[in-house]
């Protein structure tokens, strides 16, 4: 057995080196120089086209917009099946009706006061990020993903299970919803009240926030199913 | 000359926290790969993606991977028998229905304690002496031995419902290892 297993052990390593040294010869010798057309098409007028300052936004929320709407059904499949997989429901019961409003027991006492001190810091820089994410980096994602930690740090100060994951959830849906209507409407059928980077700019912060809000929600399911669903 | 330095951080933090022996250890090196893997990005001009892996890496992951080591207690179960000469899937099968399975069922049901089994043929007190684990089943001829602890609860649940737990073997002796040094225990 163990001679086997050490033969199998130096085939393995022989199959890494030979891989490794087949991707380095193609890429070595077989790599070629392209032009940049994607890259000036994307990054040549992309103010006046979209009304958005960041060409990160201009993309994602104008030129490649199709992907965006993917990339959120996908974060609300994930959602779903985390919500599937994790049905271990004494847990919450035993949880939801827990009397004792402010159990502090086992926290730290410099996380209770230090997160008390960073909360509106931190909710203030992720909604900051989602509205200004077509002026400066950020967008919704990244601020949403902000909001969503604020509100998983509160569960250090405060691990009791009071939200309604129900309600959080429908919200998440219908703001899929809206952020497919959204770009339908405004990109792709063009009904926009005037061509204007004004208008362009508040279709960016609608999606931008919209974005953000689904994110948030989204983290904040799966994290406090996987908590209090999940385990003990 | 900054880039180095920033990939070289990168690759000793990320070996620090694969090869570090304590989780909650590897959780806060993982924090700070993903803070420096954010300079790396900044540093490539990309600040978008800097941001996102700040907001996800070092704060969500970083959070919830604490949260979950909290959560999750391993109970550390080692079966031994001194007569198998090389431990392979046919013995653990034979011992599957009978031990392994209910014991791991009663765990995770009754108990709600991740079980953890291992298999060894070393000699039993070399087991006991070298790593520390939370019950011992050894297996001697046709008599199987329990050893665990007294203060420990969940040992006590396991030999309060032995009956039930193990049925197909009936005669199962327990020994508390706190009360009965391993040398007089084989009698």
């Amino acid at each position: 057995m163990a001679q086997t297993s050490r033969l199998f052990h130096i085939i393995r390593i022989a199959f890494a080196v030979i891989g490794a040294l087949v991707v380095l010869f193609l890429f070595l010798n077989h790599s070629e120089q392209l032009d940049t057309p994607l890259m000036d098409y994307f990054t040549a007028d992309f103010f006046a086209q979209t009304g958005a300052q960041n060409s990160v936004a201009a993309i994602y929320l104008n030129y490649r917009v199709f992907d965006t709407l993917f990339e959120a059904l996908m974060l609300m499949v994930s959602v779903m099946e985390v919500i599937n997989v994790s049905w271990a429901n004494k847990h919450a019961e035993k949880y939801q009706f827990e009397k004792d409003d402010f159990n502090r027991k086992g926290n730290s006492e410099i996380v209770v006061r230090m997160v008390g001190i960073i909360y509106p810091f931190v909710l203030l820089i992720g909604l900051y990020i989602i509205v200004n994410g077509h002026v400066s980096p950020g967008g919704g994602f990244q601020g949403g993903a902000i909001l969503a930690t604020a509100l998983i740090t509160r569960y250090l100060v405060y691990p009791n299970f009071d939200l309604d994951l129900h309600a959080l959830e429908i919200v998440e849906k219908i703001l899929f919803l809206s952020i497919v209507m959204t770009p339908v409407l405004y990109v792709f059928m063009q009904i926009q009240p005037a061509d204007t980077t004004i208008s362009h700019q508040i279709y960016m912060v609608a999606m931008n926030s919209l974005i953000g809000l689904k994110v948030f929600s989204g983290l904040s399911i799966i994290f406090y199913r996987f908590v209090f669903y999940e385990g003990r | 000359m900054f880039e180095t330095f920033i990939l070289l951080t990168l690759l000793v933090l990320a070996c620090v926290s694969v090869f570090s022996d304590n989780l909650r250890r590897s959780i806060i090196f993982l924090g700070a790969f993903s803070l420096t893997i954010a300079l790396a990005y900044l540093h490539y001009n990309a600040p978008d993606v800097a941001l996102a892996e700040a907001a996800i890496g070092v704060g969500l992951s970083t959070v919830m991977y604490l949260v979950a080591l909290k959560k999750v207690s391993v109970y550390d179960i080692c079966y031994v028998n001194e007569d198998v000469e090389v431990f392979n899937d046919d013995q653990i099968n034979e011992i599957m229905g009978s031990i392994v399975r209910p014991l791991e069922l009663f765990m995770e049901r009754t108990e709600e304690i991740e079980p953890q089994l291992a298999y060894t043929n070393r000699p039993l007190k070399t087991v006991a002496r070298e790593n520390r684990h939370d019950c011992v089943i050894h297996r001697k001829g046709n008599l199987t031995y329990l050893y665990g602890d007294t203060t420990d609860q969940v040992f006590q649940d396991i030999v309060a419902n032995l009956n039930e737990v193990i049925t197909d073997i009936t005669d199962i002796r327990v020994v508390f290892r706190d009360e009965v040094t391993l040398d007089g225990a084989d009698e």
